[in-house]
């Protein structure tokens, strides 16, 4: 190996990272998760955040078909600030969320559907790791899963029924600590 | 050249399951115990030796197949 090269690598003491995850899109949704297990590969500890859309990727496949997705969710019944699920229009915007990482769409040529599913035959051939197998392997790795607070509180997510993997719900305060003692944050 | 205690073959996946496959390896060993991985991928090679480098493992010998896969022998 060359000696310019030598320098570049990193030296081995706890790097850790953070990759936050706000778009629902197929193609972002792979490339946070290609980053993740990347740098948990190579022994940094690694922390995924979700927020938004970015959560659609963890939720258990559903099509707009299951009965499930129209039925009223009523949780979090809890004293204190309104987070309960009581307008009608929460309960349209988890009908209208893509269940699933099957499910969410391309940012480009997403042809109504089709391009995902192109997209995963292509990736199925080449030998190149879905999205499902990347979220698997992501558990594996023992890579910590955290969604936003306002996020569960607005689109009425149930956190213990609907995602596939453990994720903790917490807030700004701890992404802060996070964020500033990781060496490498991305917001996609 | 001790004995080889694992042997994996990473053949037909792309970046990044090779690296998995390797660090889930490595932690299942201890110290000193050799082990050979076998991939096809074109970045195969040179995601070995960083992930060795970084990581503190030594690599023994790399040799070319003529059907264009590459044996690492590593040690922990």
């Amino acid at each position: 190996m060359t000696d310019n090269r030598k320098s570049s690598i990193l030296p081995k003491k706890n790097k850790k990272s953070t990759i936050m995850l706000v778009s629902g899109e197929l193609d972002k949704a792979l490339l946070a998760f290609d980053i993740a297990i990347g740098h948990a590969a190579m022994g940094c500890e690694v922390t995924m955040w979700f927020t938004l859309y970015g959560v659609n990727c963890l939720k258990k496949p559903r099509s707009i078909f299951s009965p499930d997705k129209w039925l009223p969710h009523h949780k979090n019944l809890g004293k204190g600030r309104n987070t309960r699920t009581d307008h009608f229009m929460q309960n349209v915007l988890r009908l209208l969320n893509r269940d699933g990482a099957n499910n969410i769409p391309l940012s480009q040529l997403n042809f109504f559907g089709l391009g995902p599913k192109i997209l995963t035959l292509i990736m199925r051939r080449k030998g190149i790791p879905t999205l499902d197998e990347l979220i698997t392997y992501a558990t594996e790795m023992g890579i910590k899963f955290r969604i936003c607070q306002i996020c569960v509180d607005a689109m009425a997510l149930n956190v213990e029924e609907d995602l596939v993997v453990p994720a903790e719900v917490l807030g700004v305060s701890t992404y802060t600590i996070d964020t500033n003692n990781a060496h490498y944050n991305v917001v996609i | 050249m001790s004995d080889i205690k694992k042997d994996i073959s990473v053949v037909g996946t792309s970046c990044p399951v090779p690296l998995i496959k390797l660090s889930q390896a490595v932690r299942e060993l201890q110290k000193g115990d050799m082990f050979k991985i076998i991939g096809d991928d074109p970045i195969f090679e040179r995601g070995v030796s960083e992930f060795c480098e970084v990581n503190e493992h030594s690599i023994s010998d790399i040799s070319h197949n003529h059907d264009g896969s590459i044996e690492i022998i590593i040690e922990v």
